[in-house]
């Protein structure tokens, strides 16, 4: 923006990029070296089988979060029914509740020991497993359907508004041309909303990609469990490297897919907004539309939180245990101590970007928000080969002044979760702070600079003051990411420390979730916040 | 002088913008001049002003600022250093601080009278306390201008800053502010692309063209005496005809003018509508093509001689399109270029 901007800026934003790129560096460094042992092993027998079974889920709950997706879309977004205001936000609810634990919920619910089955076991007269046969729910298809109930919202979204707002006038000039609706829907509708879909869909593939917690739960091998078996079970980060190398070259493809297809949907953005002639549907469209959208609703989000109601109203003296107090400090304290670390480095690099108008200067910012794609897992295995490689080197150069060494300072303490969780959400306050910015008019910074302010001069009178709210919403979506997060924290949490999601999902392996059931209620309630701020945003 | 901007190259996005760009703002003992740089858009006039105040790197030439270099390919003075204000086309009020804080940002905590007095000074004493969004648009303007004010500067920079105010009210704030540049003798520079906010508001006009100044001199010789066709033509309605021309159809009949105006042959001549009256004459060579009519008053463009003419219309005349009409130049000095 300048012809001559200040340098000090410039210099710390490169430093810390490159710092928080380290880790990925070092997983691919890491990976060239030649293959050791486990490697060729896990080549030799179950690779193969664990890329098959991520593809497999990665496409199952693709076609099952579609299913669930489009038809609510195209209802709420152009039909009208009852419910219809309040289904368009309440359908974003599903995306708050962590995975595992609707898994845990629908296994309870669905396998040979929970009531479905009991009670058709009464209803029949069965006696024994050999007598009847029930869908598996601890299977590839479970998992599936688990995680599309839970993502299914990602594609929702921003279907529902690419056929709210972009095409409205283009549906409208096709019905008045003739089409029926349902034609305007097959020839316009969807057509045009094929950005959107694929932004959605690649969305979800990720997110399915990088889950950890649902598939080891049901015991689903896939590359993900792989790298964390890897490593927990074969001791070996070498191979564990080089698996997570392998699915980042599977999320970058998905990276670069949902890149392209946004440049799509921008050319549609923001012309011929209008409101839509909402279809009047017939009695029996009302009655299928509300239960479609109602099922979703009590499927992804009402059963599952009644349920852990249920668990916490029964087992609440258990439940609100000294160790629920201990880790949901432990989580708060990380967690924020991260939030305002990533603050901090967001304004440091968007207001650096914001000074320097070069593309060359735009790397800090883009470097440092590279990390959110990363899965959890990946990212704990590239913080841990960089920072046990820090660790050496401290301990070998404190005894070579014959000091005492230091131990495992970076790698074996707090300081590898909360370099972890840096890395993986400063993509976050980077988007907010960023958006913050660009709602400020250049000429505001340009006014402040001929009245006789230097660079820092106004951006502590004038940004600070007017990016309050960018910021507060900043630190709080990474707290709260943070607090959820669950695969980076299980992997590089230190001996004796737990954060509150690793303690739920300690007892969702231990099938005891019931005993947990209050600090899973506090995760939900927490994710809701995000997704209301995500729900106001884009309606 | 305030400004002097010399032998200028400028670049945009890695296409050059000025080209041997020149200018002198607050020549001699004429503190407080008001010069309106017009042209096209993307002739490069805000990339000018950015250049001046720092916000764009030069290429080569040299821009002085009260004497002191301030930008050459050696020195770079930062915005904040250079003593120039500037007035965006948004006013790019702070939206967080008050009327009052807004005004006194530049200024020490102590002199918050002297806020109050500029505020006085653009008569809005009584929005002290208000936030920028709860002002119109001339106000905002208004406090642009004292906040501006409040930092002294040498040489003020205008960047199109009347185009978002009601029309209604334009011409009252350009008459205001004017007073105030001139009370408080500061130099400006001030963009625009509509020609009668360069004539109500500029003492010259610095005609921008390819990057460099075509034409720079006081606004009525501008307008009179454009150095060609093309600056002639940007600032209003004009005739470009040949003197060969003339003289064939002064000897027809089909033109009327003065013995007294001298024209000479090889050169061409140009002449605003208002020194060309048309009367209504069965049988004469020229015939009304069109009436234009723009609320001030109506043109009458005719041909004549393979030429299409402008003509002013006068208030009592009863004209129709295909009227037969004999056209009259007026006395007056005649533009030859």
């Amino acid at each position: 923006m300048f012809a001559k901007p200040a340098k000090n800026w410039l210099i710390p934003s490169w430093l810390l990029a490159l710092l928080l790129s380290l880790p990925l560096l070092a997983l691919i460094i890491s990976s060239l070296q030649p293959a050791d042992e486990t490697f060729q092993h896990l080549l030799d027998t179950v690779l193969w089988d664990y890329v098959g079974n991520s593809l497999k889920l990665v496409s199952l709950t693709i076609v099952f979060a579609l299913l669930f997706a489009l038809p609510a879309a195209w209802w709420v977004a152009n039909c009208e029914f009852p419910g219809r205001r309040y289904f368009s936000w309440m359908l974003l609810l599903p995306l708050a509740m962590p995975g595992y634990v609707v898994a845990y919920i629908y296994t309870d619910f669905l396998d040979y020991a929970g009531p479905v089955q009991r009670a058709l076991r009464g209803v029949f007269g069965w006696t024994s497993p050999q007598d009847y046969s029930f869908w598996e729910v601890r299977s590839i298809s479970g998992a599936a359907l688990v995680l599309a109930l839970g993502l299914f919202p990602y594609i929702y979204l921003i279907v529902r508004n690419t056929f709210a707002q972009q095409e409205a006038q283009l549906v409208n000039a096709a019905r008045l041309l003739g089409a029926s609706p349902w034609q305007s829907f097959w020839r316009v509708a969807l057509p045009l909303a094929r950005p959107a879909i694929v932004i959605g869909v690649s969305l979800v593939a990720m997110e399915t990609l990088a889950d950890f917690a649902v598939a080891h739960y049901f015991a689903v091998s896939t590359l993900t469990t792989a790298v964390y078996d890897t490593w927990l079970g074969l001791n070996s980060l070498e191979a564990a490297a080089r698996l997570s190398v392998f699915m980042l070259l599977g999320i970058m493809a998905l990276v670069i897919l949902e890149r392209v297809s946004r440049r799509g949907q921008v050319q549609l953005a923001g012309k011929n907004a209008g409101s839509v002639l909402r279809l009047k549907m017939s009695i029996k469209g009302r009655v299928l539309a509300w239960l479609f959208c109602a099922s979703l609703f009590v499927a992804g989000f009402l059963f599952p939180f009644v349920t852990l109601l249920d668990f916490a109203f029964s087992y609440f003296s258990e439940a609100w245990s000294e160790e629920l107090f201990e880790y949901s400090w432990n989580s708060l304290t990380l967690s924020g101590s991260v939030a305002l670390i990533c603050l901090l480095m967001a304004l440091l690099f968007t207001y650096n970007q914001r000074l320097h108008s070069s593309v060359w200067q735009q790397v800090p910012v883009k470097l440092s928000s590279s990390g959110y794609a990363i899965p959890g897992t990946v990212l704990a295995i590239g913080v841990l080969i960089a920072l046990t490689a820090l660790d050496h080197g401290v301990n070998r150069w404190a005894q070579s002044f014959s000091l005492e060494r230091p131990g495992l300072i970076f790698s074996g303490t707090v300081f590898a979760i909360g370099f972890a969780f840096i890395i993986r959400f400063m993509a976050i306050a980077n988007g907010a702070i960023e958006a913050g910015f660009s709602r400020l008019p250049e000429s505001l910074d340009l006014s402040s600079r001929l009245l006789g302010q230097n660079a820092w001069q106004t951006f502590y009178r004038v940004h600070l003051p007017l990016l309050k709210m960018p910021m507060l919403t900043a630190a709080l979506l990474v707290l709260i990411e943070c607090m959820k997060e669950l695969p980076a924290s299980l992997i590089l949490r230190p001996f004796n420390y737990d954060t509150l999601a690793t303690y739920v999902y300690q007892y969702v392996s231990d099938e005891q979730l019931e005993l947990a059931s209050l600090g899973a209620i506090f995760i939900v309630l927490m994710g809701l916040l995000p997704v209301m701020v995500m729900a106001r945003n884009r309606s | 002088m305030r400004l002097k901007i010399e032998n200028l190259y400028c670049s945009y996005r890695s296409e050059s913008v000025l080209k041997d760009f020149n200018l002198n703002v607050g020549d001699g003992d004429n503190d407080g001049e008001i010069v309106c740089l017009f042209g096209k858009s993307g002739c490069g006039k805000s990339t000018l002003l950015k250049a001046v105040a720092g916000l764009l790197p030069i290429d080569s030439g040299f821009i002085r600022v009260n004497g002191s270099v301030v930008n050459s390919p050696k020195v770079f003075w930062p915005p904040e250093k250079r003593q120039v204000g500037m007035i965006f086309q948004d006013y790019a009020l702070f939206p967080h601080l008050t009327v009052l804080d807004n005004v006194a940002f530049s200024l020490p905590k102590s002199a918050v009278a002297e806020a109050r007095e500029l505020l006085q000074l653009v008569g809005l004493e009584d929005k002290l306390g208000s936030y920028p969004h709860e002002l119109s648009g001339g106000q905002q303007q208004r406090v642009a201008i004292a906040r501006t004010l409040a930092a002294k500067p040498q040489v003020l920079l205008m960047d199109e800053p009347f185009s978002n105010i009601d029309h209604q009210i334009r011409f009252e704030l350009m008459r205001d502010i004017r007073q105030i540049l001139k009370q408080k003798k500061i130099s400006t520079i001030f963009v625009t692309h509509n020609k009668t906010e360069a004539f109500a508001f500029a003492d010259k006009i610095a005609v921008m063209a390819d990057g460099a100044v075509a034409q720079f001199d006081r606004v009525e010789n501008v307008y009179l005496n454009p150095v060609n066709g093309t600056v002639g033509k940007l600032l209003g309605e004009l005739n470009q005809f040949s003197c060969e021309w003339l003289l064939v159809q002064r000897d027809n009949g089909a033109v009327l003018m003065d013995e007294s105006m001298v024209v000479a042959t090889g050169q061409e001549l140009l002449v605003r509508p208002q020194y060309v009256q048309v009367e209504k004459s069965a049988g004469a060579a020229a015939v009304v093509e069109e009436l234009i009519m723009t609320g001030d008053h109506t043109y009458v463009r005719c041909s004549l001689g393979g030429l299409s003419l402008i003509a002013v219309k006068t208030v009592d005349q009863r004209l129709v399109e295909g009227d037969e009409v004999v056209v009259m130049i007026l006395p007056h000095n005649l533009c030859l270029i």
